[in-house]
């Protein structure tokens, strides 16, 4: 089994092409459609190694997922990247204050998403 | 029609193009659609999208036919495309390329947040007509192994720019430098 990695999207469209870049890289790779389904697919997977996060969801938006995200220990190192159209300052601020490693503006290339992945999904073991 | 509504279009026309050819995809502006309605005949799929901030606000639909919407379906997407994969598609196109508008926005002083998209796929489907400043454009958008000789009517994409404009909105003619530090399949880690 592949290194974990959780893809967080409303789009079906971009969740298909992120898990297309990341498994044929030898990731593998969970889906959720908004925040709070994310919150509930790492209660069920722990092992996630990554985060690759859009910001604008409905429900639970992305930036709000992880200030919820980091408000628990057990996720406060949990590497994330968000994967968004928004390229406003103030946002990809917010992002670095919460700790979030990377940020990259759709339509993303598939390379660099691999890149990031490499560098910041380590493997994770499950407690 | 509004000089501040001239540079939104101006710019809309500009990134639209930009982002078909990110998808390797042709796109031609064919020009505004004065007669067009929002009236869909033969089975078509419409994304709307809204969009808000303190002197603006408005919407952007997208409305094509089915056959366009499988033909923008990346190649790495599964073959068989449903309902809500199609919708999902034109939804996602939609937000793109209103987040690409945004960001030209916010580079000249006008900050937009966005909505979701909502989508619809049917037959005879009618779009209300907008209150505000409104216009219908048309592209035509081909990839690699079409012909471009000729306009085709399924190929067409016909995009509405909806917007409720503040006398005191103000759209700078130059972006500034200071918005521009991240653009489109960019990427930096912390």
């Amino acid at each position: 089994m592949g290194t974990k990695i959780l893809v967080v999207d409303d789009s079906a469209m971009v969740r298909q092409q992120v898990r297309h870049a990341l498994v044929a890289a030898g990731f593998e790779v969970i889906e959720a459609q908004d925040g709070l389904d994310a919150l509930d697919k790492l209660f069920d997977v722990p092992d996630v190694a990554l985060v690759v996060c859009d910001v604008n969801m409905p429900r639970l938006p992305g930036l709000d997922f992880l200030e919820r995200l980091r408000r628990d220990a057990k996720w406060k190192l949990l590497p994330v990247v968000m994967l968004t159209t928004e390229a406003q300052p103030e946002l990809v601020h917010r992002a670095k204050s919460l700790n979030a490693k990377g940020w990259i503006i759709k339509p993303f290339k598939a390379e660099l998403l691999v890149a990031a992945a490499k560098k910041l999904a380590q493997p994770v073991r499950a407690a | 029609m509004d000089p501040r509504f001239e540079r939104m279009e101006e710019m809309l026309i500009a990134v639209a193009r930009e982002l078909f050819e990110a998808y390797g995809k042709a796109c031609v502006f064919e020009g505004r659609a004065s007669t067009y309605a929002g009236r869909t005949e033969q089975e078509s799929v419409i994304a709307t999208i809204g969009f808000a901030g303190t002197k603006v606000r408005g919407s952007l639909v997208l409305v094509t036919l089915r056959t366009t919407a499988e033909s923008l379906r990346p190649d790495e997407i599964a073959s068989k495309a449903d309902e809500g994969m199609l919708g999902d598609v034109l939804g996602e196109f939609a937000n793109m390329l209103l987040g690409r508008l945004k960001n030209k926005l916010l580079a000249r002083g006008v900050e937009l947040l966005l909505g979701t998209p909502t989508t619809a796929v049917g037959r005879e489907l009618v779009l209300t007509a907008s209150s505000g400043t409104s216009a219908w454009y048309v592209f035509e958008v081909y990839g690699p192994g079409d012909s471009g000789a000729g306009a085709s009517a399924s190929r067409r994409i016909h995009v509405r720019l909806d917007t409720e404009m503040d006398p005191a909105l103000e759209i700078a003619d130059e972006p500034e430098t200071r918005a521009l530090e991240l653009v489109e399949g960019d990427m930096v880690l912390f």
